[in-house]
Parts: structure tokens; C-alpha cells; sequence
């Protein structure tokens, strides 16, 4: 069992790169540490409800199971003309003090 | 002595990243600390022993990484990201091929992670 706080950062923008896909492949396997997901920057663009998440859906689903937290920055909607009613469900949005907050807890973090 | 994990995922000769790892898990051999590298996605290119670097004269990656083996650090790449771009355990120097099992313990393991992903 880890014991690790792991951030893993998605900044990518979703699509252009496999970074999507492989952060949330590397969320998943290591479950046994206290995992969490933040999505900022252009990879918001992941979690718009319309989006194509072919991909990503059957990993964005185990995250409750897994106990992995999974976050957005609200600054990045926002600048880009978002909103949370925009994202998929279960998505926890966080403003930049909450950001800075899981920052400093996590042990390490993991930028894709 | 302090055990430092280096998360690479980008390819060798593209950025100055993958030098910048490199120097770092040297130096930090060099001053008596444990150093692990983990290789994902294209970082699984780092350790292909045909590359040549005689072109642009300068030393191939995967020799680099063949000294740090030899220095004691521990290279992981991950399987699934080599089956993805059709490099096999023939192709590559050596380094122990593995999961993210392998990066779970590596991360238990350290006391300072530093990622090289380009992001």
C-alpha cells in the first residue's frame, strides 16, 4: 500500500497529445497511493460535457471507486468562457486558493 | 543520502529536458544519492541502442543511460507504452521493463520526484 499524496496535473490540452489519456491511466494504477486529478489549463477542454471522451469515460468512471479525487481549476473555465455546468458530473471545482491548498498537501505531483 | 525518482516522458534529441534529467540523476550520483528513473510514453525511446548521435556530434542518449545503469542508478520503462511504439527488449539498453506497479514503489520509495513531460 502506498502512502504517497499524489497530485497528478493535467495541463495538456486534450486530443493534440496521448497526455490525457496516460495521466488518467497513471491516476489509475497507482490507485494504492491517496491519488488526486487536477485538471487546468487548455485540458478543461477534456471534461466538456460534449467533448468526445471515448478514451477517457471508463477511467473518469472508476475514480469514485478508486477513492481518487478528481479536481478543475475554476480560473481555467472561466478564461475560457466556461462554467461548471459545462464539465461532466463528479468533478470538484476548486478556485486558486483551494488549488494552492491540495498543492502544498500533496507529496508529489506528477505534471502531464 | 537523499533517493531521487526522475518521471520522463519525452523522447531523446527533441528537448533539452531529457539532458537536463540526465545531468541531474549525474550530479546527483556524484554527491553519494540514490537515483531512479522511471521512463513513460515517448521517454521509452530514451534507452533505443541504435541511436546515433555521431550526426549532430554529440552522445547518444541511450549511452548515457547505459553509464548511469552502470553507476547503480535504476531505469525502469514502461511495457505498455514500448508495446505501443514497437520497441522491444532487443532494441534497448539496459534497463529493467516494468509498470506502473514499478512507478507506485519507485514513488514510495523517494524523497523528491521531479517530472520531465514537457507539460
Amino acid at each position: 500500500m502506498g502512502d504517497k499524496i499524489i497530485l497528478i496535473i493535467i495541463k495538456s490540452t486534450p486530443y493534440t497529445t496521448l497526455n490525457s489519456y496516460e495521466s488518467l491511466r497513471t491516476a489509475v494504477g497507482l490507485w494504492d497511493h491517496n491519488v488526486k486529478l487536477l485538471w487546468s489549463g487548455d485540458a478543461i477542454y477534456c471534461l466538456l460535457k460534449e467533448a468526445d471522451q471515448t478514451q477517457t469515460s471508463h477511467f473518469i468512471r472508476d475514480l469514485p471507486d478508486l477513492d481518487i479525487e478528481a479536481y478543475v481549476h475554476l480560473n481555467s473555465l472561466i478564461q475560457r468562457g466556461l462554467s461548471p455546468e459545462n464539465i461532466i458530473e463528479n468533478i470538484e471545482i476548486l478556485n486558486n486558493q483551494d488549488v494552492t491548498k491540495i498543492l502544498e498537501e500533496a507529496d508529489v505531483s506528477l505534471v502531464f | 543520502m537523499a533517493r531521487l525518482l526522475l518521471f520522463i516522458t519525452e523522447s531523446p534529441f527533441q528537448h533539452e529536458s531529457i539532458d537536463h534529467a540526465l545531468k541531474i540523476a549525474e550530479a546527483a550520483l556524484k554527491k553519494g544519492n540514490q537515483v531512479d528513473i522511471f521512463l513513460m510514453m515517448d521517454g521509452v525511446y530514451n534507452p533505443l541502442n541504435t541511436q546515433n548521435g555521431e550526426p549532430f556530434k554529440i552522445e547518444s542518449v541511450s549511452e548515457r543511460l547505459t553509464r548511469l545503469s552502470e553507476a547503480g542508478v535504476n531505469i525502469t520503462s514502461c511495457r505498455v507504452c514500448m508495446e505501443l511504439r514497437g520497441v522491444s527488449d532487443d532494441n534497448i539498453t539496459k534497463v529493467d521493463v516494468g509498470g506502473l506497479f514499478d512507478l507506485s514503489e519507485m514513488i514510495s520509495e523517494a524523497d523528491t520526484v521531479i517530472t520531465f513531460t514537457g507539460a
